[in-house]
């Protein structure tokens, strides 16, 4: 079985994401593989992604947490940090990941993202060129890119 | 084992050329004759070639003749703690705080001397230390308290912190440092796990996670190897580096003010430039080599290397494999064709007292106009191929030499000189040859490049002049290591097998040959040196005479 050998801290986040999940996201594990987790995060007001449905995969590898997770989109979304594989540029799931954070942080930290795209540390080139060319006009495609993929199909 | 340009105090012009680069040098003398003095690996030498403070230089007479010693590993690593111990006395902090200033101020003692009393919290600002924190490197949990790693509950004591209030468990800390050793030189500046704080891990704190298990000794050692690494290539000492050769362990310290031009490894015997790491590149200067090594390497090794090393035969087009270091080939039977390995041409030409293959001629086109014949020359794939492909010619012989130096000395003249009566000795100056070989190699190899990047338009006089010297420091060159090579194998046919009977009819020639040979050998030794000397003093003096002459 996959989940025999799973360290306690990880069934303790598990059982705290459960128990207690943050505001505007459940985040829960496969049946089959208790490191896989199936993550909604709901785009947050004020946001070009208001209103719509998130869908991302989690994975804890085998050295988390002294490892990060490994967090993916799978919805599609127009957002200068997030690339059209839905690969998220955050400095936590990278160089400044630290075992003291949990996956809590880190989906909390992806919804901040959300509410606050950084078009100076792009991962999307174009979209980064287009948010700072024209913001209005790349929030517009954001929303509408909100509606058409994330309007909770 | 001496073979040096000159024996009294010659020394080199510091050599100026478009970086101004300066090099102090007079420090060829007795490079090679560091094996008296120079142990093997982990033997601890400290003791005689280092006094006990830090800044602290070799001894006058050393200093004098060297300007470079030696150092294992192990004497670096004691020269780092003795400053890190001073430094935490000084300052009054622990040693594992002690090392991280000071490596923030790379190592350098007196900086840190200044830096801290000038503004102490600075300093410890700067390293990631707040003031609440105190000058704890480690400090251990008072209380039972759940690890934020592995979320488990440990009791009083078991737990440890950077000094600050984050305490984790002696298993979490060893996942964290293992992580960090394995990103490399990262583990350096590890701080605290808990996101919003700062505080360093020490080396103080590295050692209680990994003082129980012995699991933990590769970690622990990969990471003392890091620290003793920072010390030589972050420290600001530009004094100390390690020496580059393949597999080779040992540090070369110089002393402050002089960066020696070249220094020969007592060790391995690699020739490098202390500047720069490159291999000894004189007199073509640091950023030249740099240049030319770039140049190789982003034109495609490969196709270079190809041409560099598949010929034809010119006159039967067998293909001909090098394997000697001489350049003076000859096609096997029946052929035996005799024809220069780099130019093809035939060897009949190069012969007399003028060697002129080293001599690029462009093939400009016709009633170009200059700046066109400029461009041309410059720019042309032909001119750097022919650079190129001496300068890996010489490489490659001078390999071909160091190979044949180690065999002789590895028995191989022993054994000649007990089979045929003679005094190993007398044999000296083919060791003496075989050195000379190689640093002519490598010095001839590198005014390539260095003639290479001169403007064969505006430069053209001076070119001519230094393809000169050139030439005929290679014609003196080939003929030292053709005797070396073929005529040595040669008067090895006249000599007793090992073992055999030498009865006196064979003993009479032996002699008589043995005798002209060394002879050959000597003078052929003396003319080399001479041309070397003057092709190393000729190119670094820029030759002046003829800046921007045509
Ligand atoms: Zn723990
Ligand atoms: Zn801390
Ligand atoms: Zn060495
Ligand atoms: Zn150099
Ligand atoms: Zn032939
Ligand atoms: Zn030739």
């Amino acid at each position: 079985m996959a989940n025999s050998n799973l360290p306690r801290r990880i069934i303790k986040e598990t059982q705290r994401l459960l128990s207690e999940p943050a505001p505007g996201i459940s985040a829960s594990p496969s049946e089959e593989n208790m490191r896989y987790f199936n993550v909604m995060i709901l785009g947050p007001s004020q946001s070009p992604y208001e209103g719509g449905v998130f869908k991302l995969e989690l994975f804890l590898p085998e050295e988390y947490p002294m490892a990060p997770p490994k967090v993916r989109f799978l919805t599609k979304i127009y957002h200068p940090n997030i690339d059209k594989l839905g690969r998220i540029c955050l400095d936590i799931l990278k160089d400044k990941w630290s075992p003291a954070l949990q996956i809590r942080t880190v989906l909390l930290s992806i919804q901040a993202l959300l509410s606050a795209p950084n078009p100076d540390d792009p991962l999307a080139d174009n979209v980064a060129k287009h948010w700072k060319a024209n913001e209005a006009e790349a929030v517009e495609t954001a929303k509408e890119w909100t509606r058409v993929y994330a309007s909770g199909a | 084992m001496k073979y040096y340009y000159s024996d009294g105090e010659e020394s080199y012009n510091s050599y100026d050329d478009d970086d101004s680069e300066n090099y102090s040098s007079s420090v060829e003398d007795d490079a090679m004759d560091e094996d008296e003095s120079c142990q093997s690996d982990g033997d601890d030498v400290g003791g005689d070639v280092v006094s006990d403070n830090d800044d602290d230089m070799p001894q006058a007479a050393e200093r004098n003749d060297k300007g470079y010693i030696f150092e294992t590993e192990a004497d670096v690593r004691k020269r780092q703690d003795e400053v890190t111990a001073s430094v935490s006395e000084l300052l009054s902090v622990p040693w594992g705080l002690a090392a991280v200033f000071l490596r923030h101020c790379r190592w350098d003692a007196e900086r840190l001397e200044n830096e801290w009393f000038a503004d102490e919290r600075r300093v410890r600002e700067a390293v990631g230390l707040t003031a609440e924190q105190g000058d704890a490197a480690t400090s251990v949990n008072d209380r039972p308290l759940t690890c934020a790693i592995c979320f488990d509950v440990h009791s009083a004591g078991e737990m440890i912190s950077a000094g600050c209030a984050h305490y984790y468990c002696r298993e979490c800390w060893g996942g964290y440092i293992h992580a960090a050793v394995g990103d490399g030189a990262r583990c350096l500046v590890l701080r605290c796990p808990d996101p919003s704080c700062g505080a360093p891990v020490t080396r103080e704190l590295v050692r209680e996670v990994f003082a129980a298990g012995e699991d933990d000794d590769d970690d622990r050692a990969r990471y003392e190897a890091f620290v003793v690494r920072s010390y030589v290539e972050e420290g600001t000492s530009k004094y100390v580096r390690w020496c580059p050769g393949p597999g080779c362990t040992l540090a070369v310290r110089a002393e402050p003010g002089s960066a020696p031009y070249e220094v020969a490894c007592c060790k391995c015997r690699h020739v490098f430039c202390f500047r720069c790491g490159e291999e000894a590149h004189r007199p073509a200067s640091c950023g030249t080599a740099r240049e030319w090594v770039t140049k190789n390497s982003s034109d495609g090794e490969n196709d270079n290397w190809v041409v560099a090393n598949t010929k034809h035969c010119p006159s039967c087009r067998v293909a001909i494999e090098k394997n000697q270091g001489c350049n003076h080939m000859t096609c096997a039977a029946p052929c035996l064709h005799q024809f220069c390995w780099i130019c093809l041409g035939a060897w009949s030409e190069h012969g007399g007292n003028y060697y002129h293959c080293n001599r690029y001629v462009a093939h400009a086109p016709e009633n170009a106009r200059e700046e066109e014949r400029r461009e041309h020359a410059k720019a042309s794939l032909e001119r750097y191929i022919h650079f190129y492909e001496r300068w890996a010619a010489h490489g490659s012989s001078m390999k071909k030499a160091r190979e044949d130096l180690e065999r002789l000395e590895g028995g191989a003249l022993a054994g000649f000189a007990e089979a045929n009566g003679v005094s190993q000795a007398e044999l000296g100056c083919l060791e003496e040859a075989l050195a000379l070989i190689m640093e002519s190699r490598r010095v001839l190899r590198w005014t390539y490049p260095f003639v290479y990047y001169m403007d064969p338009v505006r430069d053209g006089k001076k070119i001519e002049l230094c393809e000169h010297i050139q030439g005929e420091a290679e014609d003196s060159l080939e003929k030292l290591h053709k005797c070396v090579e073929s005529e040595w194998d040669e008067l090895k046919v006249t000599a007793a097998a090992p073992g055999a009977e030498f009865d006196a009819a064979t003993a009479a020639v032996f002699a008589a040959a043995f005798k002209e040979y060394m002879l050959k050998l000597f003078v052929l030794n003396t003319a080399t040196r001479n041309h070397l000397k003057m092709l190393v003093e000729g190119f670094e003096s820029g030759l002046p005479e003829f800046e921007g002459t045509l």
